[in-house]
């Protein structure tokens, strides 16, 4: 068992009784609202295309909420 | 030998600030023939949430898996977390039967299944494994020999050792031995595996940029001329923060940062321009004049 396995257990366990530093429910919110952990402004894929580049992928919103509600993570995710 | 093809998966950091990474990537892989298919579905690796809620990470990672399973291909990071994130979940669901089982009962509510039939690699481990020394080599018009520089690895490219096994973590080579392939000088500097501060920046900054200044003074101090990285996250430390860095310390810096595709680029006889290298926080200019 890795340490940081054992770390990562603790933390589960931490937020499961409320401890919840703010980053992360800001990081569970922004993927539920757009598949990102981070808002990418709009603007951003105006200038891939300027520079040549394809459209950032658009993950579908509601197969991502739906995983992120079955994996009890519901709460967490509300800002 | 066959072409070589994978998806992409660009993840989160890069579209959202290190853009320029992903510009000099396509450019080399494509240089290289390496063809990279879009993942327009992809969502977040899973990596941030994962202290928090460690079965949405595995759901997360998992449709991405599923993604590029649909599309029968292999998968290709740029970010280090995100390989260590989807390489542990494809390990886990195709060893784990039990897991496997339930985060499929999870997918089915969406209409995914994981099989496991395909593999997550970092672009490292591709230009290492897949496309092979050689070929790099031959793809060197312009060899970088007046450049010395420092390489990062980052925590994530490489550990948990248990789902990498390609290079060695406490001693990692891989990457020192790519930029030789350039032509360019790689040095060795205390505490070189160290991490680069952002897995704690969000909970404490003022740690987070200690962490990134003493890597940034150790590469200093054995005389590089640039820091060599291959992850988003790493680049947004000692990159976008080294003013900030020296702000907060009262300290002078001006050593640039390169993702490495962008060091390959350079030696393959790119422009600077066509690798994005004016959207680095650094300006690189004393270093490109270097080379001419």
């Amino acid at each position: 068992m890795e340490v940081a396995s054992v770390l990562r257990v603790l933390r589960n366990l931490a937020v499961k009784n409320g401890e919840v530093p703010p980053i992360y429910r800001e990081l569970a919110a922004n993927i539920k609202e757009t598949g990102y952990a981070y808002k990418i402004p709009g603007i951003r894929n105006k200038k891939r295309e300027e520079m040549g580049l394809p459209p950032l992928p658009k993950p579908k919103a509601s197969e991502i909420a739906k995983l992120i509600e079955l994996t009890d993570g519901s709460k967490l995710s509300k800002r | 030998m066959a072409q070589l093809k994978y998806a992409l998966f660009l993840g989160c950091t890069i579209p959202y600030r290190e853009g320029s990474y992903e510009i000099s990537a396509r450019k080399v892989f494509d240089k290289l023939g390496v063809e990279l298919a879009e993942m327009p579905d992809a969502n977040c690796c899973g990596l941030p949430v994962d202290p928090a809620n460690h079965e949405m990470m595995l759901a997360l990672s998992a449709r991405n898996l599923c993604l590029a399973e649909q599309q029968n291909l292999n998968i290709l990071t740029l970010c280090t977390g995100c390989a260590t994130t989807m390489r542990k979940t494809n390990r886990t669901l195709k060893t784990d039967k039990k897991r496997k089982e339930e985060i499929n009962r999870i997918l089915s509510q969406i209409g995914m299944e994981f099989k496991g039939t395909i593999e997550v690699k970092h672009m490292v481990q591709v230009l290492k494994e897949d496309v092979g020394y050689e070929k790099i080599k031959d793809s060197v018009k312009r060899p970088l020999t007046s450049l010395t520089v420092a390489e990062h690895s980052g925590c994530h490219l490489l550990r948990p050792a248990e789902y990498s096994g390609w290079d060695n973590p406490e001693d990692p080579q891989t990457l020192k031995d790519l930029i030789k392939l350039t032509g360019a000088k790689c040095l060795d500097y205390l505490d070189e595996t160290e991490c680069c501060g952002y897995t704690v920046v969000a909970i404490d900054e003022k740690v987070a940029l200690r962490i990134s200044r003493e890597k940034l003074n150790h590469a200093r101090a054995v005389g590089a001329q640039a820091l060599i990285t291959v992850c988003p996250s790493c680049h947004l430390m000692f990159d976008t923060n080294q003013t900030r860095i020296a702000r907060a310390f009262n300290e002078t810096y001006d050593l640039p940062v390169l993702h490495y595709t962008q060091l390959l680029g350079l030696a393959m006889g790119m422009s600077p321009d066509e690798l994005g290298m004016k959207e680095l926080r650094v300006d690189p200019s004393k270093l490109l004049q270097a080379l001419q």
